[in-house]
């Protein structure tokens, strides 16, 4: 191994060295395929017509939302299946669900304020929302911040 | 000594890169050593409007081979393999073929038609059907030699067990055969095979990974190495991905560079934690002994529900440094730096989508979860840019989405760059069965489809995008930035060619002018720009 060590560096310096230069037709050697693409001022003006197979719609200010599943519960209730998505560094308006909720944070880190209660989350937590209670979120990561509902709403 | 072995080194490296590394054809799985599947060197495919403008087929084999086949192809699952004007591929007959690139016309065949097939008794995953594994091309004692995996009923107990095969690439002459290195007993335990595992000819040995027929029961996975010269296994050389009695097989393909790359499958099907368990890992072994370099395992056993990493690796030699680079079956894309010192755990340069479990790996507290969801195929590389199906920002939330994804990941940028395109492929069913690999040369990239098309799109360095979408795919473009998302490109569909011979699952082979594409119809195409 500590042969190896010395020996390794110099084999890879080779690879690389006859990559770069090695091939007769190899032209590549400036920024395409190693410098990032340039983002035009106005992209917002210019999106593509791809459209989501499972849309997020805007439920409140910061706060995205998606309805995966919904099937009639016990007698007088419904059950929905709903995805929350809070976006890097952003934090949502407090709202109040339509029921209650078990939550489980699928991505991401943030914190939920539930009736004025702070709680730090990240992901595999789990809460629970008791009807009727204000909420907030917050992400205060890079990441994703994705809370998937288990709602029981009264009919 | 030392200053002998490094010359000695850096030739064997020069010879394989010449043979290999920057060839015009495609000598081997994913074009070379370092399962890139990228072509270098420039040609017509290599021009955004050539390749926009009209395509035209050059010849379907077994239509052109000039005689009836007996029995006639059926899917191939092995990727088509090009050198010196020849198409080197096996298929699920059992049956090799050489074909004249540029006529379609069958050159020889292997073995014979009057010859028992190179088939097995078991038939229970798509590659346990005769010959899944691309061939590599290399010389053995002066000649020019094509190497495969097969099943072969004539050694072990006559079922088909897995063995390689070396033939003189002018006329089919066996060269070689190994010894039995995957074993097929009729024990109601023993059903190893070599499936889609391709060889890789690296340090005057032929590397090939031990899988299954499925999980029922699992065996244990292996990379056996043979010496070159004579097919003879190589003792000295020993890699299990587990302790006995299971898991951890190598359904892919090794790479090489300074030591030799693999992928393992996973090994819980219940009962204890093997030991040793390097299954569901992206492993660095020294090329003499096989002894580990580094291990790289982000999925722990217990939340082990059979993400098996399947995809070859790709070995990218970045402007930041070499890395190792693969998708898992449960989604996640891990670059590994090459370097990790021994004997160690790799050292994560980072994973898609990123999150908690880059520095050590996933957690049952994180609630994420590993399981049988389909992201197998191998990614590009082009310089600092891997091109790969995986999951993305959502992989959390709406796994399958990926599937119908190719993203273009930036290896060496912020994690805030990283994503540098995403493209919906058309032409699929989106399923995880909806791409091939893909193959790339000069940032247009070539991959098939489950519905059977040819799709080439554009790097938007060379092609302008056809506009801007969000980073997560999952939330329209117009909420994209004002919920801190960023907007990536979303790359031109340069063409999109109906092949109308059966799903895609190989790899395009990109050969300076012509592309060679293998099919599930049982066909091998040739086609060119131009009319």
């Amino acid at each position: 191994m500590d042969r190896c060590r010395h020996i390794c560096p110099v084999i890879l310096l080779c690879v690389v060295s006859l990559a770069t230069i090695g091939c007769k037709a190899y032209t590549e050697r400036g920024a395409k395929g190693i410098g990032l693409l340039p983002k035009p001022a106005d992209a917002e003006q210019h999106l593509s017509t791809y459209r989501p197979r499972d849309p997020y719609s805007q439920l409140a200010a910061g706060l995205l939302a998606r309805t995966i599943y919904q099937s009639a519960g016990p007698t007088g209730t419904r059950i929905a299946v709903t995805d929350y998505l809070i976006g890097p560094k952003r934090h949502t308006s407090s709202i109040t669900l339509p029921g209650a909720a078990i939550c489980e944070v699928k991505s991401g880190d943030g914190v939920v304020r539930l009736a004025g209660a702070e709680q730090k989350v990240n992901s595999g937590t789990t809460f629970a929302v008791a009807q009727g209670t204000a909420v907030a979120f917050e992400n205060t990561s890079e990441f994703p911040f994705a809370i998937r509902l288990h709602l029981i709403q009264k009919e | 000594m030392e200053r002998h072995l490094i010359a000695t080194s850096c030739l064997v490296m020069a010879v394989a890169l010449s043979v290999a590394g920057c060839s015009s054809d495609w000598p081997a799985f994913r074009h070379n050593i370092l399962r890139t599947g990228a072509q270098l060197n420039n040609g017509p495919l290599t021009d955004a409007t050539t390749v926009s403008g009209p395509w035209s087929t050059g010849w379907t084999f077994p239509d052109s081979a000039g005689i009836v086949l007996n029995p006639v192809p059926g899917a191939f699952r092995a990727g088509p393999i090009v050198y010196q004007g020849t198409v080197y591929i096996g298929n699920s007959n059992g049956y090799f073929y050489a074909i004249d690139a540029s006529t379609g016309h069958l050159k020889w065949q292997y073995p014979q038609p009057n010859q028992t097939a190179l088939t097995q008794t078991f038939t229970s995953n798509p590659s346990s059907a005769g010959i899944a594994s691309s061939a590599f091309i290399t010389r053995i004692g002066g000649k020019g030699a094509v190497v495969f995996g097969a099943p072969d009923r004539s050694i072990g107990a006559g079922l088909g067990s897995g063995r390689l095969f070396a033939l003189d690439i002018s006329n089919g002459h066996e060269i070689w055969k190994s010894p039995e290195i995957a074993a097929l007993r009729n024990d109601g335990v023993t059903h190893e095979q070599i499936g889609y595992s391709s060889p890789l000819v690296l340090n005057d040995h032929v590397y090939i990974g031990v899988a299954d027929h499925g999980d029922n029961p699992i065996q244990r996975g292996t990379l056996v190495a043979v010496r070159l010269a004579d097919g003879s296994i190589d003792n000295g050389f020993r890699f299990f991905s587990t302790g006995l009695p299971r898991g951890g097989g190598i359904w892919g393909s090794a790479a090489g560079l300074d030591g030799i790359y693999v992928t393992t499958g996973n090994a819980n099907i219940g009962g204890p934690n093997p030991t040793p368990n390097h299954a569901l890992s992206l492993l660095k072994l020294d090329p003499n002994t096989g002894n580990i370099v580094w291990q790289w395992q982000p999925v722990p056993y217990d939340l082990d529900a059979d993400p098996d990493w399947t995809a070859t690796p790709a070995l990218m030699l970045a402007s930041c440094g070499a890395l190792a680079v693969s998708v898992q079956k449960d989604g996640w894309t891990w670059a590994i730096n090459t370097g990790s010192g021994a004997p160690a755990v790799g050292t994560v340069r980072w994973a898609f989508p990123s999150g908690s479990w880059v520095t050590s790996g996933f957690t049952a507290a994180d609630g994420t979860i590993h399981g049988d969801t389909r992201y197998l195929r191998p990614g590009a590389a082009w310089n600092d840019v891997y091109i790969v199906q995986t999951g993305g920002l959502n992989v959390t939330t709406n796994v399958m989405d990926g599937f119908r994804h190719l993203y273009a990941l930036n290896a060496c940028a912020n994690e805030s760059d990283r994503i540098r395109w995403i493209k919906d492929i058309p032409s699929t069913n989106g399923g995880e069965y909806s791409l091939g690999p893909p193959s790339v040369t000069h940032g247009i990239v070539y991959v098939g489809t489950d519905q059977g098309h040819l799709i080439i799109i554009g790097d938007p360095s060379v092609a302008a995008a056809a506009g801007w979408r969000c980073s997560d795919p999952d939330v329209p473009s117009n909420l994209c930035v004002a919920n801190g998302f960023s907007l990536v490109p979303d790359p031109t569909v340069l063409k999109d060619i109906d092949l109308h011979a059966g799903p895609i699952t190989t790899e395009p082979a990109l050969v300076g002018d012509p592309v060679f594409v293998s099919t599930e119809g049982g066909k091998v195409i040739m086609l060119r720009p131009g009319r």
